[in-house]
């Protein structure tokens, strides 16, 4: 097989749905597990939080500040120089003030412990052979967060998937995967698990907040690019992979990695597809963050105008918000909203994807058009459950500000870094399972480069057609 | 044995880039005055998703 060929090959048709309901596959194991661990998180935070009222901000509103006792036993490890032990503390720029982030870092690692080997026993998987796997891929995950934090790598959007990815591969391409942590290496059951967390933080609340200008910018844009870049890959590029052409698409038109993760789950792209997606994007994220608040600056362009545009077209929302506050402080916030817009979007994506992947492309050329019984049969489960956790935790939060608190308290402080260490195992386990050489293809394919390519640069034309309209014609007062 | 010599030649790189060039890197002037820039409105641009932008 040609390398052209093996990168364009589409993904393997999916194992048809059995007809009884399999409750502890890996669809539903990921709703369960991540169920739970909402679960816990939200009454965890209101048993353990104090809440107390803060400052009137300046429209007056006197927000509700929650200090959730769970937080210092979540979380990963921080930023460090020159020395990866720096990592495991936190020093106060203003205070002066050092905290340890040991006790959250092995608070995460102790819990997943605890959440997946149940999780093991339920399945019936023989401990013997699962613990020691899990305990290796918590200290390879623990690795790849240390490569991640140090400095220049965090500052400069070289995000973590990335470097659990590495320790994987070295791994995997030089002594070979050992064999005892194979039962633990389950990457896909960790990408889902963790998109059921994400459905947490998919709070369509935000939206309101937001302003019809961000809307606009956002919910026109996105799919208008996505859509048209998926039918150049298919139509023009004609690239024989449909999933590898989504992930691509929707990783450069909504929100970069999150957005590649989650559709690309839902259109059970392979693994190499999923790294392909991800490594653009993070490649070009690092050059349009510094090249293009510098653009706007040398153009001359309305810093809201280039606030939105810069919001609406680089991938990673970290990234975006460094990138806007090059520009001054209105700009940047701007930038992070029509930024939160489209990270909202990842929801509908996600579910639109999932459909579309089950009544069009998983069809056989010819057959008759799927019904919803059907639709069902093959309807990846664990979307239903990041589905119903942001519309589950959208409505909690917006019953008042007390519940809105706890609800942003229990993402900040406890989900979403337990999301995080998930993403985090999840490549570690495809860079165990992945050879260079089934990796080399992709990147050396033509098309996904072109199909980046022309689609950023039509993202670029259109973000700036709309940001022009909603920040250039009618500007702020 | 081959095996464990491409493993240990590949940490070795690891090693240097990271306690090495990268350290060095970080004190170049126009990154250091980005890393403290970003550090000092604690703000982490290897955000995944708006949760997490800020550290502050």
């Amino acid at each position: 097989m040609s390398t052209q060929d093996a990168a364009t090959t589409p993904s393997p048709a999916p194992t048809p749905a059995p007809k009884g309901e399999n409750w502890f596959n890996d669809d539903w194991m990921a709703v369960w597990l991540g169920g739970l661990i909402l679960v816990l998180a939200f009454f965890g935070s209101f048993k353990f939080s104090t809440f107390k009222k803060g400052e009137p901000d300046k429209d007056g509103k006197t927000p509700i500040v929650v200090s959730n006792g769970l937080k210092s036993y979540v979380g990963k490890t921080g930023d460090w120089k020159s020395n990866p032990v720096d990592g495991f503390s936190k020093t106060d720029k203003k205070t002066q003030k050092v905290t340890s982030l040991a006790p959250g870092v092995l608070g995460s690692c102790a819990f997943l412990f605890v959440i997946f080997t149940l999780a093991a026993i339920v399945r019936g998987q023989p401990l013997s052979k699962f613990v020691p796997g899990f305990v290796a891929m918590l200290l390879l995950a623990l690795l790849a967060y240390l490569l991640s934090g140090q400095e220049v790598i965090k500052y400069y959007n070289l995000e973590y998937v990335l470097w659990a990815l590495l320790v994987g591969l070295i791994i995997s391409n030089t002594i070979g995967t050992p064999a005892w942590i194979k039962p633990a290496a389950n990457g896909e059951f960790y990408i889902k698990t963790g998109l059921v967390l994400l459905g947490a933080e998919v709070l369509f609340g935000e939206l309101i907040k937001l302003g019809p200008r961000g809307i606009l910018v956002s919910w026109v844009a996105t799919p208008i690019v996505l859509i048209t870049t998926f039918i150049f890959g298919q139509r023009i590029l004609r690239m024989k992979s449909p999933s590898l052409n989504m992930v691509i698409s929707a990783d450069m038109s909504v929100c970069g990695v999150s957005a590649a993760i989650a559709t690309g789950a839902a259109c059970r792209a392979k693994k190499e597809e999923l790294t392909t997606a991800i490594s653009l994007s993070l490649a070009f994220t690092v050059v349009m963050m510094i090249l293009q608040p510098q653009f706007i600056k040398w153009s001359g362009m309305n810093e809201n105008v280039g606030a939105a545009w810069i919001g609406g077209t680089i991938d990673s929302t970290g990234a975006v918000v460094a990138a806007g506050s090059l520009l001054g402080d209105e700009a940047e916030k701007i930038a992070v909203t029509i930024k939160m817009i489209q990270n909202i979007l990842i929801g509908v994506v996600s579910l639109a994807v999932a459909i579309y992947w089950v009544s069009y492309v998983d069809r056989a050329p010819g057959a008759p058009a799927v019904g919803v019984g059907e639709i069902w049969r093959r309807f990846p489960r664990f979307i239903l459950g990041f589905a119903a956790a942001s519309l589950l935790f959208s409505i909690v939060a917006s019953f008042d500000d007390f519940h809105a608190a706890l609800v942003g308290s229990m993402i900040k402080d406890i989900t979403k870094d337990l999301r995080g260490w998930l993403f985090c195992l999840a490549f570690v386990s495809i860079g165990l399972e992945t050879n260079f050489f089934e990796l080399a293809p992709y990147f050396a394919n033509w098309k996904t480069v072109t199909l980046y390519v022309v689609g950023q640069a039509f993202n670029l034309l259109v973000s700036f057609t709309l940001a022009y309209i909603a920040f250039g014609l009618y500007p702020m007062t | 044995m081959f095996r464990y010599l491409k493993f240990t030649l590949a940490c070795a790189i690891i090693a240097a880039i990271w306690l090495g060039a990268l350290p060095w890197l970080a004190d170049r002037p126009a990154m250091r005055s980005h890393i403290d820039s970003m550090q000092q409105q604690g703000i982490d641009p290897s955000a995944m998703y708006y949760t997490e932008v800020y550290e502050r």
